[in-house]
């Protein structure tokens, strides 16, 4: 297929005017990239999964978040309040590598450079080589803190394609306040203008706690973004990480089908959105994975059990494994971690005491799961 | 030990397939049972008649007695009647002019089944995410006994009972536990499955948890012998679609049987 063929196949398919645009851009820019993209709908009916790869290589953060997940991953956590220390082998940038390439065989096409802050990372410039833009699509989480016009054009300029900006309240000082950060409210609108002005495409994504849905500041926030042309990522809180100890901040089958209607009005979606023509539910393993930076793969991002160890188990194998776990599974429509009350309870269980996460394969998830 | 099919809770048993299928059933995903018996047969009978069989030859007094009959029946055959203790819900489905299941369900229930929901909930509606026309692609599985539903409905209508029993089989499963059940046992198409829903509109609807996906059971598409075709809820809305890995089990995928008039 050239170049032509291409870029009109994709505009064939069942997109938004604004996406097939974007589409087309990237099908110029990098059409093997873009050919991967194309078939994830393709595949899917085949049954054939193609989860974004989450990379989180290391938890340096200038933020402490009080609903971060990724805490008790931090070196700072594991020194200063459980008085231990990291000693297990660190991803290196040779396992990124790896990695990638067994991505790209499985026909993978999208990674996701998070952390803590992707862009405090001495080495995020080898870590975006490492992954490969000319293999695949590259998407960067960020707080916004250091996204100024510089940046922005030099992360797109070695491949970067997406960031996702998190903000947590349309109301500043609220934002500021959960993100334990003053100033990181216009931080993040300075960082908003500073992507768009870089061509990168950009979502800002918002956490979900219990209640927030029926706020009027939730809906102003869904209507900035919409009145942007931003789209809202909408997070549901997760009872893991710093936010373990919130169990109100879990949300209620109400507070979903509050979103779920908002997105009929706004440009806003969660990780459980019918889009492209995929249509997942929980999006675990089928949709998304999360290797942290000791190699374990996570079937999202607040899951803290391991599937297993890219060091010792080929990719392929770790997502059969998640794809026939019981809890996991090919299809459920609620937030595993953040609404089914059995298994927070059972990760709660399995994670206490644990100095060093995620639990390995064999320990929490396993071939003899049951859901009893 | 029981002889009967069925458990206590109206569940198909588990033992007669080697193919994937939870053993047990945690119940996480549920019809809510107010909103299943909120629905007398009188209501059920209106709503079929507006939207689906407009052209019936009997009443509301009939399709209670038909009802009852069918019930009755069941009750008495201590091989499966404990599939009463489970959800059953009436149908009625027309009499068909057109042989083609895609055509019909395309043409006919998806229309049906968005006024029905519709008039049941002005804000809300039936959503079909199905890209392509369903003509002349659906076809029915071997084993699934559903050539008896298809030949009747050329002569005439068919009243039954859906029981969502296979809860948590997979397609293969459910194919095989169909085919080693008594012979007035099916495995539930498509016509089943929306003429319920048509009747019963909000059965899907569930405020404090998640309702299960109900397949088409008996259908597979004749191109993909991958996907499966089903109505799930989705927020306060309904979709219909299809997807793949229909030869795995998942708590949240649940197949149903019918039992008709004789």
């Amino acid at each position: 297929m050239d170049h032509q063929e291409q870029i009109v196949l994709l505009s064939e398919q069942n997109l938004s005017e604004e996406e097939k645009k974007k589409r087309q851009g990237l099908a110029q820019k990098n059409p093997y990239v873009a050919k991967k993209l194309s078939k994830i709908t393709e595949n899917e009916e085949k049954g054939i999964i193609s989860p974004i790869i989450r990379i989180e290589k290391n938890y340096l953060c200038n933020f402490q978040c009080s609903h971060c997940s990724a805490e008790y991953y931090m070196d700072r956590h594991l020194e200063k309040v459980l008085k231990t220390e990291e000693n297990r082998p660190q991803m290196t940038l040779d396992d990124i590598k790896n990695i990638s390439k067994q991505a790209d065989e499985l026909g993978i096409s999208r990674f996701v450079i998070t952390g803590g802050e992707p862009l405090v990372m001495r080495d995020f410039d080898q870590v975006v080589e490492a992954i490969d833009p000319s293999k695949h699509y590259i998407i960067s989480d960020t707080n916004g803190w250091f996204l100024d016009d510089k940046k922005a054009k030099h992360i797109k300029s070695i491949g970067v394609e997406k960031v996702q900006l998190s903000l947590d309240s349309i109301i500043e000082e609220e934002h500021d306040k959960f993100r334990n950060k003053p100033h990181s409210y216009k931080k993040v609108m300075r960082a908003v203008d500073a992507a768009l002005n870089a061509d990168l495409n950009l979502i800002l994504s918002t956490v979900l706690i219990g209640g927030r849905a029926k706020t009027k500041e939730f809906e102003d926030m869904c209507k900035f973004s919409t009145d942007r042309g931003i789209g809202l990522y909408i997070s549901y809180a997760k009872p893991v990480g710093s936010a373990t100890d919130h169990p109100e901040f879990v949300i209620t089958k109400e507070d979903a089908d509050i979103v779920r209607e908002l997105e009929k009005k706004y440009k806003i979606f969660t990780h459980m959105t019918p889009s492209y023509g995929s249509f997942k539910g929980c999006i675990t393993v089928k949709g998304i994975i999360t290797i942290t930076s000791t190699n374990e793969v996570t079937p999202c991002p607040y899951i803290d059990f391991s599937l297993g160890n890219l060091r010792k188990t080929s990719l392929k194998e770790v997502l059969d494994r998640g794809m026939r776990n019981p809890w996991l599974g090919p299809h459920r429509p609620d937030c595993l971690i953040g609404e089914d009350p059995s298994f927070i309870k059972l990760h709660q269980e399995k994670t206490a005491g644990k100095s060093h996460l995620p639990v390995p394969w064999g320990e929490g998830f396993s071939d003899e799961n049951k859901l009893f | 030990m029981s002889n009967n099919f069925f458990d206590a809770n109206g569940r198909c048993v588990t033992n007669l397939t080697k193919h994937q299928v939870y053993q047990k059933s945690r119940n996480y995903f549920q019809l809510d049972k107010k909103k299943v018996l909120g629905y007398n047969n009188n209501k059920i009978f209106n709503n079929l008649k507006n939207y689906l069989c407009k052209n019936l030859n009997f009443n509301e007094t009939e399709f209670e007695k038909k009802i009852i009959n069918i019930k009755d029946k069941i009750k008495k055959d201590d091989k499966i009647s404990n599939i009463l203790k489970g959800f059953s819900i009436p149908f009625i489905i027309p009499k068909l002019e057109n042989d083609d299941i895609g055509t019909n369900i395309e043409e006919i229930f998806i229309p049906a089944l968005q006024s029905s929901f519709k008039n049941e909930f002005e804000q809300f509606e039936l959503i079909n995410h199905i890209k392509n026309s369903l003509k002349n692609q659906l076809d029915i599985w071997t084993g699934s006994k559903y050539e008896k539903i298809t030949e009747r409905l050329n002569k005439q209508n068919i009243t039954g009972l859906l029981f969502p029993s296979l809860n948590e089989f997979s397609f293969p499963a459910a194919i095989e536990t169909v085919s080693k059940l008594p012979e007035n046992i099916m495995l539930a198409g498509g016509y089943e499955i929306m003429s319920a829903l048509i009747g019963s509109p909000s059965i899907l609807k569930r405020d404090d948890g998640y309702p299960p996906l109900l397949w088409f059971s008996s259908l597979k598409s004749v191109n993909d012998s991958n996907i499966g075709y089903h109505i799930e809820p989705y927020g306060y809305n309904l979709t219909l679609n299809r997807r793949a890995h229909i030869d795995s089990a998942a708590e949240y995928w649940w197949h149903s049987v019918v039992i008709i008039e004789d």
